[in-house]
């Protein structure tokens, strides 16, 4: 297999591109649906027709952006099978009814009140249209609940048992994988993190108005409804981000010291690393700056607590391939002779670190009887690059401050009523569009790169999981990906440019002044 | 728990079922926009549009439950599909691609050349995606290229996408292709009238009668040239373990498991009924019928090609013994029948919430006019 491991770097780039894109384009939809569910709210309550055209206003760009969400979510579910195909016959019987139940309930939902969202504002009462528009704010975030459940399940794989007869990962309870405590958390992350951009997606184009002086009763409104529910969520955003990294520590302890670039067990307190230069070869870090305490309040929200370091973290993953290999020898003994009672027995004994043996896959074609350097060589593996997931991290948290600052400053400006006195301050709103989308990015890139290298944790190495490709298929679909994408992004970027400088007459005839 | 067999079984009726469902819902959506580059007037296309833009969002939806459906309950049909036919799968994802866009960012330019493009590009990704789903329908009577390795149950397809293109299956993308001309003809009839009216029902004819000739053409195929397989046993209670097949493989073996399970008949009885009778309805004006039995007519022809098939989901042609069937490609017992709770509920409440979309759309006004649209010229698409 001389392309292996190559295919095996192109199917991850790929995986990884396509689903960044995709989720440029799922937190605004899950944000905004919300947003529109509030402004239509207002609408039912007071009457003022405002409301109305600020609904139907944000929904033309919501329309925009859902174009491409929906066919980039389609990639998604049709990856699994043509890049993973492994992986996936292994999964399909855990992590496919999370994914099939997510199509069915979330997606559909979502894609049938989406259509009657438009069509509807004339055929249906106001409040079954909020109804309607309701629904469709909660599919999409069905939807977040779904896949959130997935890939948690991916990260922390519980209620599952290897069948090592068919080589497929056997569901216990289904009910377990949405309980699981790791899911909960981070759907609640993920959602709060949606919501935030829709917020600072709506503040900064109101502000965009405010600044060209038009529309200034429309502007202002949204611009609170965005600030004063970014607030909110950003708040939320932040305790579910911090019960995630109790959960981290507890379920991955190898992602945790990545993150914060612990490279041996430091005794408590332990100081935060703000900034870090880490050095994955060497295992220290180049230059640092860093907060007494910081890293036992944060991780351990105690004094006297500490982050196993990656070194021990190793030294145990060395013990576990050891024993992996006891597995993986008595499978190949049960495949020669299903009956063998007892390999059966020392595979039993085991089972639990037969993942790690396939660590050893890269490193020896003879996994029974790996060397001790391949067994160190496959136990550093182990570790997730320190330097992605220590600086995803902390763009992650650098921008949330940034945003949580200019929430409190928008709703302190909106109440006194001076916004329009504070062009940088609105100029700023208009710049910081992108952040949270960089943000949320970011939060992707550090939960994947940190879960590496499994694709189920513990169990599934991520180079095991791929399809029968060659390197061509990858080369061309990759790079078609590249283009296709390339454009419908730009033909995207240019119409929500265009209607957002339009502005809200772009729907209605009356301009609002 | 319900017992194994039946839920192999039931699951195999259900994912049938909800392919149909695509079939006749977004099959549709396809037929009314192949119309779009052909009509010479923007205000008779844009009412072509939007007979089917509110609801083809949800239509399209189905493909994701299918897709969702193959994942969980047959993981080694799903992963073998889309990896073994990797240049296929991406040739129907990039040109669906086109689809959302299309609807959604047509009319947001006042520019003809601008609304020509994304005509055209309607009509490719309606087009080329319903093709190639023929396409390896037809390759499911053929067989692909495909063997596990006997330990890992790692999969391996030794074909490329011309293997896919043999005649049988190129006809069978082509009957895809008509059936669903013929669908979006007999629902622009029920949703339009005057001029469009009276060419959908040209349409409805002359695609009604090529797919009546392509449908017995390829089953007299079926019994003369191509080599069918017969499952003679399975390993007892299988769990995705595709190794213990015997399967021979013989001309004419798809027509003679018809004698082996008599139940095959229906479906092509509903399939030419149901063609018949979209005729007949049209012909009087009947456009409701119409559309209905035109439905079962999609319903009758994708049951005839699953049912030949059964028990057979992906036949290997070269390691026929290693051929995916109903019985040896299905997730755990534990998976099916849980998931057999959720679907069906879940199937139920879709229904509801359906039926309440079609009717708000469609309840008050069953037809869409060039006046309708100039009144309400920044809602529609």
């Amino acid at each position: 297999m001389p392309h292996y491991f190559a295919v095996v770097e192109l199917s991850r780039w790929q995986f990884a591109f396509t689903a960044l894109f995709h989720f440029l384009f799922v937190p605004l939809t899950l944000g905004l649906t919300w947003i529109l569910v509030a402004m239509e709210t207002c609408y039912v309550w007071t009457n003022d027709t405002l409301y109305k055209d600020m609904t139907k206003f944000w929904g033309k760009l919501l329309a925009i952006n859902f174009a491409i969400g929906v066919i980039s979510g389609i990639t998604m579910e049709f990856e699994f099978g043509l890049n993973w195909a492994y992986f996936s016959r292994m999964i399909g019987g855990s992590f496919g009814p999370i994914l099939a139940i997510e199509g069915i309930t979330a997606f559909m939902l979502e894609a049938t009140m989406f259509g009657l969202f438009f069509f509807g504002w004339d055929k249906l009462s106001k409040r079954a249209h909020w109804v309607v528009t309701f629904f469709m704010a909660f599919g999409a975030s069905l939807s977040i609940v779904n896949i959130l459940a997935a890939n948690s399940w991916m990260q922390h794989p519980t209620h599952t048992q290897l069948n090592y007869q068919n080589m497929s990962l056997e569901l216990s309870s289904i009910a377990g994988l949405y309980l699981n405590h790791l899911a909960q958390i981070r759907i609640g992350h993920v959602a709060f993190a949606g919501f935030v951009v829709a917020s600072i997606f709506v503040m900064g184009i109101s502000a965009y108005y405010l600044l060209q002086n038009r529309d200034a009763v429309f502007a202002t409104r949204s611009f609170i409804i965005g600030a004063g529910f970014g607030l909110v969520c950003a708040a939320f955003l932040a305790f579910f981000g911090d019960q995630n990294g109790l959960e981290v520590a507890q379920n991955e302890p190898e992602k945790m010291a990545a993150i914060e670039a612990q490279w041996q067990t430091q005794p408590p307190p332990v100081a935060w690393y703000v900034l870090a230069w880490p050095n994955q070869a060497t295992e220290t870090n180049g230059f640092t700056l860093a907060i007494p305490y910081g890293l036992s309040l944060i991780a351990t929200h105690t004094l006297d607590g500490t982050v196993e370091g990656i070194a021990p973290i190793v030294e145990k993953y060395k013990a576990r391939i050891r024993d992996g290999i006891h597995a993986y020898t008595a499978l190949e003994k049960l495949w020669q002779n299903p009956k063998d009672a007892s390999a059966l027995l020392t595979y039993r004994q085991h089972e639990n670190n037969l993942g790690f043996a396939y660590l050893l896959t890269p490193f020896t074609e003879d996994i029974a009887h790996a060397s001790d350097e391949n067994i160190t060589a496959a136990a550093k593996s182990g570790i997730p690059n320190v330097f992605i997931s220590f600086w995803a991290f902390r763009i992650m948290i650098g921008i949330w401050m940034i945003l949580f600052i200019l929430f409190i400053a928008g709703i302190i400006f909106a109440k006194r009523g001076t916004l329009t006195r504070h062009p940088f301050f609105l100029r700023c709103c208009v710049w910081s569009i992108p952040l949270p989308y960089l943000a949320a990015e970011a939060g992707w890139v550090l939960a994947e790169t940190g879960r590496q290298p499994w694709a189920v944790h513990d169990i599934l190495p991520t180079f095991m999981g791929i399809s029968s490709l060659q390197l061509s298929d990858l080369v061309t679909s990759l790079v078609l990906f590249v283009l296709f994408y390339g454009a419908l992004i730009s033909i995207e970027l240019f119409l929500m440019f265009k209607f957002a400088r339009k502005g809200p007459s772009s729907i209605t005839e009356a301009q609002h002044v | 728990m319900f017992e194994y067999e039946f839920l192999k079984i039931i699951w195999w009726m259900i994912i049938g079922g909800v392919l149909i469902v695509y079939a006749a819902t977004a099959g549709f959506d396809v037929g009314v926009t192949m119309y779009m580059p052909f009509l010479r007037k923007e205000k008779d296309r844009r009412v072509v549009l939007n007979t089917s833009a509110p609801t083809w969002d949800g239509n399209l939806t189905w493909i994701v439950f299918a897709g969702g459906g193959l994942f969980v309950v047959w993981p080694a049909v799903y992963s073998t599909a889309f990896s073994g036919m990797y240049a296929a799968m991406l040739l129907i994802l990039f040109t669906l691609f086109l689809r959302p866009p299309g609807y959604e960012y047509r009319n947001k330019i006042d520019s003809g050349r601008w609304r020509r493009c994304w005509d055209i590009a309607l009509f490719i990704s309606g087009v080329i995606p319903v093709f190639i789903f023929g396409v390896a329908l037809g390759n499911c009577f053929i067989g692909f290229p495909f063997y596990f390795d006997p330990h890992t149950y790692r999969e391996f397809y030794t074909g490329n996408l011309w293997g896919l293109l043999n005649p049988y299956a190129v006809l069978s993308g082509l009957i895809s292709v008509i059936m669903v001309l013929m669908h979006g003809s007999v629902y622009l009839q029920r949703r339009t009238e005057g001029n469009l009216r009276k060419l959908a029902f040209k349409v409805h004819v002359i695609s009604a009668i090529f797919l009546l000739a392509g449908f017995t053409i390829s089953g007299i195929w079926l019994m003369t040239g191509v080599s069918g397989y017969r499952l003679i046993s399975t390993a007892a209670e299988p769990t995705l373990t595709p190794l213990q097949n015997v399967v021979q493989a013989g001309a004419g073996y798809w027509i003679t498991s018809f004698d082996q399970y008599p139940w095959k008949y229906f479906a092509p009885i509903v399939a030419y009924g149901g063609i018949l009778e979209s005729l007949w309805a049209a012909y009087y004006g009947w456009c409701t019928t119409a559309f209905w039995a035109s439905c079962f007519a999609i319903g009758g022809i994708i049951g005839t090609a699953g049912g030949t098939l059964f028990p057979f989901l992906m036949a290997s042609s070269t390691h026929p013994n290693q051929s995916l069937t109903v019985w040896n490609s299905a997730s755990s017992q534990y998976a099916l029948n849980t998931m057999l709770y959720v679907g069906v509920i879940l199937l139920v409440v879709i229904l509801g919430y359906k039926i309440f979309a079609y009717q708000t759309i469609w309840g008050k006004k069953p037809i869409l006019t060039a006046e309708d649209i100039e009144k309400n010229e920044h809602e529609f698409y």
